[in-house]
């Protein structure tokens, strides 16, 4: 069993009145322990609806969410359902609590009721795991968006959390802020959390073991970056783009280069670089054994 | 523009003022206030100007900064000495031409209010720069906990405090953003009328309530998702505990107090 | 006639202690019709730079003239500030009035314009920058989608038909196709209004699509200024400064060190297209 299990599960915004619609429509996804999963989409699929579901933030209205096997409409169980789920939000700024860096990350473990030297320890602890500890008296509006969303994380991990949902938490940074917070979840998930990444942005997804492409509140794609990747005009329909480098490839593709399920600058070049030796016939041992991957596709 | 507030910002240290508790310099603070407005004789004013001086150097806050905080209130500070100066008919006549009458006295109560409000804005500046803001938060509701006998909710007028105190430079800097953009627009809040310029404000005030609304209900999904459920079983981080410079600082104001009140 | 910064200096709470050096020695020219693209970290310096071009922010030292007039004279401010429109960041954030036609209209309003005039302008800008008047006109603005909206606040702009339009990151926290709109309708106005652009971007790949110029900033200073060619040819310069690469340029990298040989000025996409495809024989 996953450790977030969704079954069947819908959303409907103002029910009853004439503005009413369902921004979840009959999903089903079960979240393993330990993966890195990708929900992609563009805005209005649903993704963010989703998030909001998995902590109990939102409670569906017909079907089921189980956090480790409790119901999120268990009313008894909403701490625990929200210390196990960690839910990061898009704007840094709008989650940070108080005025001091490290207040704000003891905020969450401070609500949970738990002894001060043990907050003490995890605060120290969560800030390490961010790179943010020597800035653990700061004031958050001085720091970038980058530092902002890392303290918005430890704030988090604060809470020791099994599973980690970030909601296009990387949205609004600049490209060195987005490769920190990316670079940390990625760390995250090597020490055992399950990591959920919501994102509009497909070759953000090429990290992750498994991707869910959503559309119109439904499920629309799901597999491996590979697998997704590989259905570039599926993804133009639902409004998603994909990497330019694998737009490339498959103009390559298209034009008779030999097929390749390359997803990065890197892998393509390999590719490339593989087809010219073998065709000059300076082959080396080494390439064969690096290509054997993409050669059997 | 508005950035250039710094009224109610802390300045990072680590003196002897910065190390005492919360509790200690917020009620420091308002014996001070207290002293400060039954005083009525130049000279006094003077010797809490030396130990407002003494205060700033243990600090170790320069003296620039709290002259700083002064400045928007500079026009303000004028006005009131003006006006007392006009408005004061008893004593002696210095000058009495025309419509100025100006008497010795009215001089001298002028001089008391200036002094007053410069050392009360001071004051309360000191405490501010020394002071984080979430820690008077938190001294603020610990000097109040015995209303919660009647059942005033000491813990929700707190953390409306932090919150507000960490989303005042946020929305400041939000105002600067969608003036810049008005004005962008043509848009002019600097000619007129009064209902012209209050007409103006309409495309920064909308905006703003807007983004102000938007943030709120985010910050309250953020704070449910961190397990956020008022005060009950809530522990702190951070205990506050008096030390001994605490005492020390504390019979330091005491004496002062008694001995300002004895001299004057 | 041009924008002209003339060793520009800005800092931001001068005399406090969170004093922060924004901009320092800026001298810059930008001509008619040229396409700008301003790259560089945040904090380097680009919002505030932008911010100057209009007069809005006052330089410390230094001047700032807009086809002759020079911005820090209150009087003549205002007609400088006409020629220049800018768009700030997520400038959806800014719209207020009951329907888009009228907020759309604000600015035009305040030119002081005749009303047919106004009606005409934003009419326009509307189908300028792809938005259905008949449709969206009395709409609320506060109704409309991300995307929408904020083609609604450049049609504020639009209509107040600048010489010079300057942008600040346009496309951020868009959807891929909304980033693409967007970037198309602002490629699509330069050709419509003759105006020249400048556009803030941390997107390499866009600034790369866009550009015939190229400005780095760092440290509140302009590091590099040239073609997106001159500009990419000098790669180590940028990597320098921590600053990303164009896809292209990554892989065209990453076929140099497998010993392919990509001349240095092949970089763009299409280029590389066509580069590969040679190499591998491919038939067009």
């Amino acid at each position: 069993m996953g450790i977030i299990e969704l079954n069947s599960v819908s959303y409907e915004y103002n029910t009853g009145k004439e503005t009413a619609f369902f921004a979840l429509n009959n999903v089903s996804l079960s979240i393993q322990p330990g993966e890195f999963l990708c929900i992609v989409g563009h805005n209005g699929s649903g993704k963010s609806t989703l998030a909001k579901l998995l902590n109990g933030l939102l409670l569906p209205t017909s079907g089921t969410v189980l956090v480790k096997g409790m119901d999120t409409k268990d009313e008894k169980r909403a701490l625990d359902i929200r210390k196990t789920v960690g839910l990061c939000f898009q704007n840094p700024d709008n989650q940070i609590v108080t005025t001091i860096v490290e207040d704000d990350v003891a905020f969450a473990p401070e609500n949970l009721g738990i002894d001060p030297k043990e907050i003490r320890t995890r605060v120290n602890m969560a800030l390490k795991a961010v790179g943010m500890e020597s800035y653990a008296t700061a004031a958050p509006h001085m720091l970038s968006g980058g530092q902002k969303q890392r303290v918005a994380i430890a704030g988090l991990l604060a809470m020791q959390p099994e599973v980690l949902v970030l909601d296009e938490a990387t949205s609004m940074l600049d490209p060195a802020g987005k490769a920190e917070v990316i670079k940390i979840i990625q760390r995250l998930n090597s020490e055992g959390i399950t990591i959920v990444m919501i994102t509009q942005y497909m070759e953000e997804a090429i990290i992750a073991d498994r991707v869910v492409v959503m559309s119109q509140g439904s499920i629309a794609l799901e597999g491996t970056p590979k697998q997704v990747f590989a259905q570039a005009s599926a993804l133009r329909s639902l409004r998603l783009d994909v990497p330019a480098v694998v737009d490339l490839r498959n103009r390559l593709i298209a034009r008779g280069m030999l097929p390749t399920h390359a997803l990065t600058a890197e892998e393509l070049a390999e590719h490339i670089a593989k087809i010219i030796k073998t065709e000059t016939g300076s082959l080396k041992e080494d390439t064969l054994r690096v290509n054997e991957d993409s050669a059997s596709h | 523009m508005l950035k250039d507030i710094t009224l109610g910002r802390y300045f990072p240290g680590d003196s002897v003022v910065h190390r005492l508790d919360p509790r200690t310099k917020l009620l420091i603070t308002i014996a001070y206030m207290v002293i400060l407005f039954l005083v009525d004789e130049l000279w006094v004013f003077a010797l809490i100007a030396v130990f407002m001086y003494l205060a700033t150097l243990a600090a170790q806050i320069p003296i620039r900064y709290i002259l700083h905080s002064l400045r928007p209130l500079r026009w303000i500070l004028i006005i009131m000495f003006v006006l007392n100066i006009f408005m004061i008919k008893t004593g002696r006549p210095l000058v009495d031409w025309w419509i100025f009458y100006i008497t010795d006295e009215s001089i001298l109560r002028a001089l008391f209010i200036i002094a007053r409000l410069v050392l009360l804005i001071a004051g309360t500046s000191l405490m501010t720069l020394t002071t984080t803001p979430i820690a008077l938060t938190d001294a603020i509701e610990s000097l109040m906990k015995p209303l919660k006998l009647v059942k005033f909710p000491v813990h929700e007028l707190a953390m409306m405090m932090t919150i507000a105190l960490r989303f005042i430079p946020t929305l400041l800097d939000e105002t600067d953003r969608i003036m810049k953009a008005q004005l962008a627009r043509g848009a002019d809040f600097e000619t007129g009328g009064l209902i012209k310029r209050a007409k103006a404000m309409i495309p920064i005030l909308i905006p703003l309530f807007v983004s102000a609304f938007k943030r709120a209900d985010e910050l309250a999904y953020a704070m449910d998702s961190r397990c956020y459920h008022g005060g009950i079983g809530r522990t702190r981080m951070k205990i506050m505990k008096y030390s001994r410079i605490d005492i020390y600082a504390g019979l330091v104001m005491v004496v002062f107090c008694v001995g300002i009140i004895l001299i004057s | 006639m041009a924008i002209e910064l003339m060793d520009v200096n800005y800092t931001y709470m001068e005399g406090t202690a969170f004093e922060h050096e924004a901009l320092r020695d800026v001298s810059l020219t930008i001509r008619e019709n040229e396409f700008v693209g301003i790259i560089g970290h945040t904090g380097s310096g680009k919002s505030t730079l932008v911010t100057h071009m209009n007069g809005i922010l006052q330089p410390l030292s230094g001047k700032v003239i807009v086809d002759g007039i020079d911005m820090s004279d209150k009087r003549s401010r205002k007609e400088g500030r006409a020629k220049v429109g800018l768009v700030f960041q997520y400038p959806e954030h800014q719209l207020f009035e009951e329907t888009v036609a009228k907020d759309v209209a604000f600015g035009v309003r305040n030119m002081g314009l005749p009303e047919e005039e106004i009606d005409e302008r934003v009419r326009e800008a509307f189908s300028l920058v792809g938005l259905d008047y008949e449709k969206f006109a009395e709409k609320s603005p506060f109704e409309l989608s991300g995307g929408e909206k904020r083609r609604a606040a450049l049609a504020g702009i639009i209509a107040m038909r600048p010489k010079y339009l300057v942008l600040d990151e346009p496309m951020a926290g868009l959807d891929p196709l909304g980033r693409k709109v967007i970037l198309d309708t602002i490629m699509k106005l330069k050709q419509a209004l003759g105006c020249a652009v400048i556009m803030v971007s941390h997107s390499m790949d866009d600034v790369l699509k866009a550009s015939t110029r190229i400005i780095v900033m760092n440290k509140g200073r302009i590091v590099m200024d040239g073609t997106p060619k001159e500009i990419f040819m000098n790669a180590e310069k940028l990597l320098e400064i921590n600053l990303g690469l164009p896809q292209g340029m990554i892989l065209a990298d990453e076929l140099r060190k497998r010993g392919i040989e990509v001349k240095k000025d092949v970089f763009m996409m299409d280029e590389l297209f066509e580069f590969i495809s040679r190499q591998l024989g491919l038939a067009n």
